[in-house]
């Protein structure tokens, strides 16, 4: 183990992670006011974020083999129902993570 | 620390809950990975003070036992957490007018941090920019102990942990319905799911993200547009 190397590995990648966090700041961030298109991305964004970032969870699922995503979809279903019905969000976590884990321990 | 940071303490931990399970587990499993390639626990707890962001740290690992050049390293990062750069955008006016915390928030901005924040409604009475910090601090607090904690002890761990890391899909999933409540913004969750759908089967796993949210991204700017052309 290099360890200087290591530690300019660990260096490169915590300032290539702040700077891609920073990136929107250090262009709209500044006294001027942000351009409306940017405000207006920053309204809209999110809830496309989201949706984007459960894909990105689901991702690895392969649907024609294995358990076919089926633990994934009761899961998510799950959550989907008890959120929609109790709005906790500590219930649907710790419930909807609970049923996935027994469903694939147990089950698959 | 100040009298009535307690409050901020508490309101803030109860909120971060769900992100804990998910970081302490997912933490623990990369300083157990770490460990394994010969790194101690300092260096867990030192990547994951400097660099928190969770799936780049798992990638760290394979460089670091690989020795890949910095170079290489660097193109990673940009792939892999080259999405955090959509996430500041919604929080550019709300983070100018925070202080001192600005700088850390900004470095602190995790797939789950960005999360928690865009569904958090501060209380009345609350300030808005000490929520936002306890928020991001205690999370990356559950990383960096999940993180040492694994690289020191995870190998004596004997608890079935398989499928814990759901934590994070199913706080992500009641999000989008709780986004789903407004609306307005229907028309912008389609968008995200249709488009990480189309891009997930174009360009597989490993590389949809970013295309996906540009594509995103674009398609709201098209419907912004149509929608001031077509306003009676």
């Amino acid at each position: 183990m290099d360890i200087v190397h290591s530690l300019l590995i660990i260096a490169v990648v915590s300032i290539c992670t702040i700077f891609l966090r920073a990136v929107p700041f250090l262009i709209f961030g500044g006294k001027r006011e942000v351009p409306k298109t940017v405000s207006y991305l920053g309204r809209t964004l999110p809830p496309a974020i989201m949706a984007v970032l459960v894909v990105y969870c689901l991702k690895d699922i392969s649907l024609l083999e294995g358990n076919h995503g089926i633990p994934e979809l009761i899961s998510v279903l799950l959550v989907v129902i008890l959120h929609s019905w109790k709005k906790n969000i500590l219930l649907s976590i710790g419930l909807g993570t609970a049923c996935y884990m027994a469903l694939i321990q147990l089950v698959f | 620390m100040k009298k009535g940071n307690y409050n901020y303490i508490g309101y803030s931990f109860h909120k971060t809950i769900p992100v804990m399970l998910g970081y302490l587990f997912l933490g623990m499993a990369f300083g157990l990975m770490l460990q394994n390639v010969g790194y101690n626990f300092v260096w867990a707890f030192f990547a994951s003070v400097v660099i928190y962001a969770g799936s780049m740290e798992f990638m760290l690992v394979t460089l670091l036992s690989g020795g890949a050049s910095l170079i290489h390293s660097a193109i990673m990062t940009f792939f892999i957490n080259g999405r955090h750069i959509f996430y500041g955008l919604s929080f550019i006016e709300k983070y100018k007018k925070m202080g001192k915390a600005y700088p850390y928030l900004v470095f602190a901005l995790t797939d789950e941090t960005y999360s928690l924040l865009c569904a958090e409604h501060v209380p009345e009475g609350m300030e808005e920019k000490k929520v936002f910090f306890w928020v991001s601090f205690l999370d990356q607090c559950y990383w960096v102990t999940g993180s040492t904690l694994g690289a020191l002890v995870g190998q004596y761990l004997t608890f079935d942990s398989t499928g814990i890391d759901f934590c994070m899909t199913a706080l992500f999933v009641a999000i989008v319905v709780e986004q789903w409540q407004e609306k307005e913004t229907h028309i912008s969750t389609i968008i995200g799911a249709v488009s990480g759908i189309v891009f997930l089967l174009i360009f597989g796993a490993d590389s949809f993200i970013l295309p996906a949210l540009l594509c995103a991204v674009i398609a709201l700017l098209v419907k912004g547009k149509a929608d001031a052309v077509f306003k009676i």
